[in-house]
């Protein structure tokens, strides 16, 4: 069974107030059927925890919609990226929807990195830059965090951004 | 739970992701099925390191390592490649759980190394032929 997820997060959930999720080992496991979760207090920060954590979904979210923003620009000028970029947008909307559910929605939306125009290679580079860039300060944003239910959640998008980096087409 | 516990139920899981790893090596042929089988070679000898690694903290912190049953049940089918390459994609599937569970079980350098793992199973899960996942090792929305 795997982890109750990024649904069952709220604002208290970063506050590490609530439990945040059946974790689970490998079922394979004999000793599987025992909770791996978190107790409410296990996870729980303190109140310059909080602010901490209220701070790093600031941060995240602003990184992942700028990470958003950058797939859909080079998505709508290189057409020969368009099939490459949509699994990114899904995947920064649904991050992005997981840290509004878990806190405050973003303010400002900052825009895309810059890209040199014209050259899709060009483009391409500069999307797996961003995305890398993403991973690495999701993954430190996660070690950071107060609340264990919180840093899971940056872990696992840090580890989801990975894997759809790992799956980018080699070339546009 | 303390993080010691976190520990050993990683450990306990990477024994098992090491059986399951080894059943399932010994089920592909490298002539026939090579990219498989090198897929498998490498998560086997990653989880190999991984408990390796495991049980030298647990050691550290003053604790004996669990130690692994004799045995554990093996996925079902596992008639064919295919079935071979879902119960492994299956199985990094779940230790990107239970690596989830430690990062929120831990703190500084154990959950640093958590996270690689936890990163590292969903990317091994891709040359399993699984899918990118948008939220490994947590239930996730499906990405439309």
């Amino acid at each position: 069974m795997l982890a109750t997820g990024p649904a069952a997060l709220s604002r208290r959930g970063v506050l590490g107030v609530a439990v945040v999720g059946v974790a689970a080992g490998c079922d394979l496991d004999p000793r599987a059927a025992e909770p791996t979760v978190p107790s409410p207090t296990a996870g729980a920060p303190t109140e310059a925890g909080e602010d901490t954590d209220l701070r790093l979904l600031d941060q995240a979210r602003a990184a992942t919609e700028q990470a958003l923003a950058t797939v859909l620009l080079v998505r709508d000028e290189y057409p020969r990226l368009r099939d490459s970029m949509r699994p990114l947008a899904a995947l920064h909307r649904v991050h992005a929807t997981a840290l509004d559910e878990a806190g405050r929605p973003g303010a400002d939306d900052p825009g895309p990195v810059p890209i040199a125009g014209g050259d899709p290679t060009e483009a391409l580079a500069a999307v797996r830059r961003e995305e890398a860039r993403l991973q690495r300060r999701l993954a430190a944003w996660s070690v950071q965090a107060g609340s264990g239910g919180f840093a899971q959640l940056l872990a696992s998008m840090s580890a989801g951004v990975a894997a759809h980096l790992v799956d980018l087409p080699a070339g546009p | 739970m303390t993080a010691l516990d976190a520990l050993q139920t990683t450990l306990a899981g990477e024994h098992a992701a090491l059986y399951v790893y080894g059943a399932l090596g010994g089920r592909t042929s490298a002539s026939t099925a090579p990219a498989l089988y090198a897929a498998l070679r490498e998560g086997y000898d990653v989880h190999r390191a991984q408990r390796d690694r495991l049980s030298r903290t647990i050691r550290d912190l003053g604790a004996e390592p669990v130690a692994a049953a004799p045995a554990y049940d093996l996925p079902e089918p596992l008639d064919s490649e295919i079935d071979v390459q879902r119960a492994a994609q299956d199985l990094e599937q779940r230790c990107a759980a239970t690596y989830a569970a430690q990062v929120a079980q831990t703190v500084g350098d154990e959950r640093r190394w958590a996270i690689g793992a936890l990163t590292g199973a969903a990317v091994r899960r891709l040359a399993l032929g699984g899918d990118a996942e948008a939220f490994p090792g947590l239930d996730e929305p499906a990405v439309g």
